[in-house]
């Protein structure tokens, strides 16, 4: 006999971490239990609606202050910030807008 | 810094992503908590732990410094603007519908209070397990499925309120207010 179905194995279905044989389990009950798996469906349908929802701010490409091998290279005394301290630059200056900055240049 | 290139620079568009969603604020807001988030890793990098695992790292060190922003906000008064999430989130959507279901399902999620809303993000958007959300966040396994238990439910039960007190056709911008 199978343990009894726990709040916890109903996020695990919902997250689809759970093994085969225990989500089996979970979806033999759910057939058992229409009030819970309406719960449970709304839970999955929450959790794509929130992936198409905030998914598009991954695929945006990523801005010019978030380049991390300006940062690394910002960091090199060569660079002429100071003794390897971070930079703490938060506008769009980027290599093509100020070259004679000498940050990144060949 | 070759390996700190392969293994964080992959991770930074699902850092964004995470800040914008934790965060009530807007995008350049966010990504500023972004850049000090690498900063840090790039100061720790040497330090690390070998067993550790980076993408927990960075999270947890993301999490941590948009905590405290929050906290400096709230003690400051901070205005709250409307939306966050949703107004942040500015992607064209497959249907103007879908957009429309997006934005109430964001604006829903900026409601749950933080401890909430984090564990929702971390675990049904950010893929990570329960036992890497719960290093994250540094609680116990426990409190991260009480949490998101919580956290779901009561997403739920606001898009049911949406929906019961919206009729079926598009409604009208109204101003919100906020607590």
């Amino acid at each position: 006999m199978s343990p009894p179905i726990t709040e916890d194995d109903l996020h695990g279905y919902v997250d689809q971490v759970l093994a085969p044989e225990r989500r089996a389990e979970v979806e033999a009950y759910l057939a058992e239990h229409p009030e819970v798996a309406r719960r449970v469906a709304g839970y999955a349908a929450q959790r794509d609606g929130l992936r198409r929802a905030l998914g598009p701010v991954a695929e945006e490409p990523v801005p010019p202050q978030l380049s991390l091998a300006r940062m690394i290279e910002a960091r090199r005394p060569s660079a002429g910030i100071g003794p390897g301290r971070p930079s703490r630059r938060r506008c769009c200056c980027w290599r093509s807008v100020a070259p004679a900055a000498g940050l990144g240049a060949a | 810094m070759k390996d700190m290139m392969l293994l964080v620079e992959p991770l930074i568009p699902a850092l964004r992503r995470y800040a914008r969603s934790l965060m009530r604020a807007d995008a350049a807001g966010t990504d500023d908590l972004v850049q000090d988030c690498l900063e840090r890793a790039i100061t720790r990098w040497h330090q690390r732990r070998a067993d550790g695992d980076v993408r927990t790292r960075l999270f947890t060190i993301l999490h941590n410094l948009a905590v405290n922003r929050m906290r400096q906000r709230t003690r400051r008064g901070w205005d709250v603007p409307i939306g966050g999430a949703a107004e942040a989130a500015t992607a064209r959507p497959p249907t103007q519908e879908a957009g429309l279901r997006h934005r109430e399902l964001l604006r829903a999620l900026d409601q749950l209070p933080e401890e909430q809303r984090s564990v929702l993000v971390l675990v049904s958007v950010e893929d990570l397990s329960y036992a890497e959300a719960a290093t994250v966040l540094d609680v116990p396994i426990g409190t991260v499925m009480s949490r998101l238990s919580r956290g779901r439910e009561r997403l739920l039960r606001i898009m049911e309120a949406e929906a019961a007190g919206q009729p079926a056709t598009l409604r009208p911008t109204t101003l919100r207010r906020v607590k």
